[in-house]
């Protein structure tokens, strides 16, 4: 059966245990993944392609080495691959102009400044992956129980 | 999380797929079902593959129909397997199946009733009809949570005989949400409320031939002297309804009285007015006009059920993006079960395990009261469609067994008890998709819906007997 | 002001016109010889001595025109002009003697008088405007360097006073982080469990320090020979448990993990909380040194000394790149070892984090110390890395917090400047010269007196 993935993108790691921490209520249903880079997590995107396993959601720090989550997103919402797979920015420094960026070339679904808000968090990725489950046409049942449930009954009542 | 082990992961699959095997290549003797022919004994084995795919569900059960009518045409049908097509001496095999019959299942009669059934449900959503039409029809029941509750649950039921009956949860459940919180912490009233929705809607797609598919179904095995129109349906499905839902509807209010004094519900759409929003309602009306007077105009109601798509697809009220998100899953559901039960009938197999079943001695009624608690149990834990697709080959086949049937007024009135009955399953989350998403939602536990859920398959069980011997005893089957 | 312009003959006019020792004045120094608007219809020879002129304009302080050497002109333009006023009051700096001829004096040589001192005028109006160009030259760099400075000490204010309540939170969060880490770890032992204490004590000491790629790597194996469901997996090799780890739980590894990394995930809390609070204070005070000047006491200091510290405090991001150390033994200068050591830490971490980033095959970095011009001490550090951007180059010395948005680290941002603050307050220099490949910092200190003259 094709898993579907959430990957967490942080470069530091005390910061990536903590969004892992947060998304740990989604594990079961969905799987969870951390990587310390964008390159790591590109790598990380391809395998699970050639596996055949859906990306749901990447939650993506901004600023890193390397190349920034910005940039990792923009070339995320780029591949058709992961036409689907929702985006969520975390950043500690939101300026004017990066947000604009952001959300004009990487398509990005949601933007959460640092902290964050446990709660929101977790109410955003779950509205995101109740989005990408009914958006790629997979079966919502097995992962009611972790969904949001206006999005479901809302998705639900446009079927007719 | 569970751990799962290798064992339990091909368990399921394996036994699926082992025990038809099995079947299908064991001496025949060893069946024990006297004259049994190889085409029968494949048939049989399709059978109980439908079967345990549909209750273990190792594939979603959508593909399990299309597996199905695959196997049949690559197993017994007349276009088939060569070697699948003669005997071991090389002659002809009888019986076997023409290959457009079994093809025809995806387009027969039921499914395109569904298909306009499903363009009816969707352009009404699309052009918001079923909110702006339920803050209309809400606005009588007040704000007492009592009458309140009656009114969602009167309008769940009636959308739900148009819409599927997910939708119509859905859309009900969404409006609720809001008003939820309201209640007083401790309050036992939500869970009357959370329970409404999902029970009316189920019950609500007893009322006419497209509330549910286990109805289609029904109507695929009412032909010749049995067929029922739209209208006739209804005439004694709507009743059926409102007695089925008085009786939820002083179930729950008894069992999950509330306390809060007033609930407020809020809806902020209004009819639209544009032209496209009135041709839609138009259509719809006169839609279900015609259905309702079919003995005055000549067509029957599959003739009908194409009107709203050629309306809609004109006039770009369903464009192609929507085209997309019909639910090709339940008709195809629904056509693997009619393939099955052309293979049964056609086979002869079906008539064969029904002379092997000794009637002698059983009242119809015994036979229906049998086989509705059958129907009403494996509906429970499995889908209806799927349970409807397995039961009504059978149980008309049983027209066949020399039954006497007088007192149910013929096989009609066993396929529609049964089928009635399947529709009543509903105590567990897993029972149909409104159960699942009303528990979802975490305001009411599995054991709130388990006692609410086997009072009404019990009671409803009864009224559905009486409600078959008022019919045969007022002639309605003849 | 010696540059002239104008070739003027000084020797041959004052023989022809003022060689009347009738016509000389004596001063004493602070002696006036014109004063603003006075009539006047001299023009004044310096024969000897200084005069200054200035401008005096309402109650303001008065302002410097000129000043007069020997061989200068004073009172050119009242002479010439036919307003007769002096503009500005002339005072002798010192015990002066000057010549002077009055009105219209008669041709000599046969040219006129005009064509003898046309060049004398022309020459003195260069010389005011040049004095004035010079004067507003440094005016400018004088505003701007107050302007800097007034930014810098307001930057500052701002910074220690955010320092100084962000550091009293931190300084909660840590402490009664740890006391509450303390607290736990007691409760964990009281409960008895081995394989709590055990995992809970690796998260507390250990922290994660396992990479995510590595965890991944170790997920599988976990996943396969341990036969762990999929989220067990990930936290046992989040966690860093081996095989011995693994085999000291048992038969029952799976539910075992299950029940106790919880506990694990408890002392990783605490851990990454310390690990928190630590890097918060650190950014505190380095956005304090910043701001305040440091105003401890300097010590005679071994640049050699100094350098090995930053290194040895350095040794975890130094890992993997080749370091070239090159001191001169006893090079010492006046300065707070603190300090300086923050210099080379500032700069050698800049490097390692510019190499890391780039992904270079022989990341090296190369720290030299040599004496240059007898009294300066020179400090180079050379790394092979990508270079610093140009058009970051003309801002890296700023406290310009925004270039982490161009993907650099909160450490250049910031600790550049420090660097500059600290070897400003030092009297030395900093320079700084790149291109991909090769960046080279120069830092330059004015060693001690009795430091050795190689």
């Amino acid at each position: 059966m094709e898993k579907t993935y959430i990957i967490c993108v942080e470069d530091q790691r005390e910061v990536l245990n903590t969004v892992l921490k947060d998304l740990e209520i989604f594990e079961g249903p969905f799987f969870l993944e951390g990587c310390e880079s964008a390159d790591e997590a590109e790598e990380l995107l391809d395998e699970l392609d050639a596996q055949g396993d859906y990306v749901g959601l990447m939650v993506c720090d901004h600023v890193m080495p390397g190349k920034s989550g910005v940039q990792l997103l923009i070339d995320v919402n780029k591949d058709g691959r992961f036409r689907h797979t929702k985006k969520l920015l975390l950043t500690g420094l939101a300026t004017h102009q990066d947000t604009i960026e952001a959300i004009n070339q990487a398509a990005i679904d949601r933007y959460i400044e640092k902290p964050w808000n446990v709660e929101i968090l977790q109410k955003q990725a779950r509205i995101l992956l109740t989005r990408f489950l009914f958006d790629q046409g997979l079966n919502y049942e097995p992962f009611l129980p972790v969904l949001d449930k206006e999005t479901v009954l809302e998705r639900l009542r446009r079927m007719g | 999380m569970k751990k799962k082990t290798h064992l339990g992961a091909w368990l399921k699959p394996g036994i699926s797929v082992l025990i038809p095997l099995l079947i299908a290549f064991m001496p025949a003797e060893w069946l024990h079902i006297p004259g049994i022919t190889p085409v029968e004994q494949r048939v049989l084995a399709l059978f109980v593959l439908a079967a345990l795919f549909w209750i273990l569900e190792p594939i979603p059960i959508f593909a399990t129909s299309v597996l199905i009518i695959v196997l049949e045409l690559i197993l017994i049908s007349n276009a088939g397997l060569q070697p699948m097509r003669q005997d071991a001496t090389g002659a002809a095999l009888p019986n076997l199946i023409d290959y457009r019959e079994i093809m025809g299942t995806f387009a027969s009669p039921v499914i395109l009733l569904f298909l306009g059934g499903f363009f009816l449900a969707m352009s009404a959503v699309k052009f918001r009809l079923d909110q702006s039409l339920a803050a209309v029809l809400l606005r009588p029941f007040g704000q007492k949570p009592k009458r309140l509750l009656l009114g969602i649950m009167a309008i769940t039921a009636v959308f739900s005989m148009f819409m599927s009956n997910t939708a119509t949860t859905a859309m009900m459940l969404a409006v609720l949400a809001p008003v939820l919180p309201l209640f007083e912490p401790g309050d036992r009233g939500r869970v009357a409320f959370v329970l409404g929705v999902p029970f009316a809607a189920n019950i609500g797609g007893i009322g006419t031939p497209i509330g549910t598919p286990p109805n289609a179904i029904a109507l695929k095995y009412l032909t010749g002297e049995n067929t029922i129109g739209f209208g006739q349906w209804m005439s004694f499905g709507v009743p059926l309804v409102l007695v089925l839902l008085l009786g939820i509807w002083l179930l729950l209010t008894t069992l999950y009285p509330a306390r809060t004094p007033a609930l407020e519900l809020k809806f902020k759409t209004r009819f639209l007015r544009t032209p496209k929003a009135y041709i839609v309602y138009a259509t719809f009306v006169v839609t279900v006009l015609l259905w309702l007077t079919d003995f005055w105009h000549g067509m029957n109601s599959y003739v009908v059920s194409m009107i709203p798509v050629a309306v809609f697809l004109s006039f770009g009220i369903i464009g192609k993006e929507d085209l997309k998100n019909i639910s090709w899953d339940v008709l195809w559901l629904v056509a693997g079960g009619i393939a099955l039960g052309l293979a049964l009938e056609k086979s002869g197999l079906a008539t064969r395990l029904v002379t092997l079943i000794p009637f002698s001695g059983l009242s119809a009624m015994t036979v229906l009261a049998v086989a509705a608690l059958v129907g009403l149990v494996m509906a429970n834990f499995m889908s209806n469609t799927g349970t409807a697709n397995l039961l009504l080959p059978i149980v008309a086949a049983l027209g066949t067994s020399g039954l006497a049937l007088e007192s149910t007024g013929g096989i009609a009135g066993i396929i529609l008890g049964v089928t009635l009955s399947i529709s009543l399953g509903m105590s567990l989350p897993i029972s149909t998709p409104p159960n699942a998403l009303a528990h979802a939602g975490g305001d009411i536990q599995t054991s709130d819906m388990a006692r609410a859920g086997v009072i009404i398959g019990l009671a409803g069980l009864g009224i559905v007997f009486a409600l078959i011997m008022i019919l045969s005893g007022t002639g309605f089957f003849n | 002001m010696k540059d002239s312009l104008v070739k003027i003959n000084t020797e041959w006019l004052k023989s022809t016109y003022f060689s009347d020792t009738q016509k000389r004045i004596q001063l004493k120094a602070g002696e006036v010889l014109l004063r603003q608007n006075q009539h006047n219809e001299r023009l004044f020879l310096v024969i000897e001595g200084q005069l200054r002129g200035f401008l005096n304009y309402d109650s303001e302080e008065p302002f410097e025109a000129f000043r007069s050497a020997p061989n200068h002109f004073v009172g050119v333009y009242s002479y010439f002009s036919h307003t007769h006023q002096s503009y500005s009051t002339v005072i002798a700096e010192t015990d002066c003697e000057v010549a002077y001829i009055e009105g219209d004096q008669a041709d000599v040589d046969g040219f006129g008088f005009a064509e003898h001192f046309l060049p004398v005028v022309v020459e003195e109006i260069y010389m005011r405007q040049l004095l004035t160009q010079k004067m507003t030259i440094q005016n400018q760099k004088t505003t701007r360097k107050l302007f800097h400075s007034e930014k810098m000490a307001m930057l500052g204010q701002l910074a220690a006073g955010l320092a100084h309540e962000l550091n009293n939170a931190v300084g909660v969060i840590k402490r009664q982080g740890e006391h509450l880490a303390d607290w736990a770890q007691t409760l964990v032992q009281q409960g008895g469990d081995p394989s709590a204490q055990y995992l809970f004590r690796k998260g507390l000491e250990q922290g994660s320090s396992t990479s995510t790629a590595d965890a991944r790597q170790r997920r599988r194996e976990l996943e396969e020979r341990f036969d762990l469901p999929s989220s067990v997996a990930r936290q046992a090799a989040a966690a860093g448990l081996d095989d011995a780890d693994m085999q000291s739980l048992g038969k029952d590894a799976a539910e075992k993990l299950e029940q106790f990394l919880p506990y694990f995930d408890a002392g990783l809390a605490f851990h990454d909380l310390n690990h928190a609070a630590d890097h918060a204070s650190q950014v505190v005070r380095s956005v304090k040194e910043l701001g305040v000047a440091n105003h401890s006491r300097r010590i005679p200091v071994d640049i050699a000394d100094t350098l090995r510290q930053a290194t040895m405090l350095l040794k975890e991001e130094l890992k993997g790149i080749a370091l070239d150390l090159k001191t001169t033994p006893a090079m010492m200068i006046e300065a707070n070892p603190g300090e300086v050591v923050q210099i080379w830490v500032n700069l050698i971490k800049n490097a390692c984090e510019a190499l890391r980033e780039s992904g270079r095959r022989k990341p090296t970095i190369a720290v030299e110390a040599v004496l240059k011009e007898g009294d300066k001490a020179e400090v180079t550090i050379t790394d092979n890395g990508p270079g610093i951007p140009p058009d970051l180059m003309p801002r890296i010395f700023q406290p310009d917090v925004t270039t982490k948005v161009e993907g650099l680290s909160f450490g250049l941002g910031l600790g550049l400047s420090i660097v500059q603050k600290i070897v400003d307050n030092l009297r030395g220099k900093i320079a700084v010269e790149s291109e991909p490949g090769r960046t080279v910092f120069t830092i330059r200190l004015p060693v001690a007196a009795k430091s050795p003259q190689s």
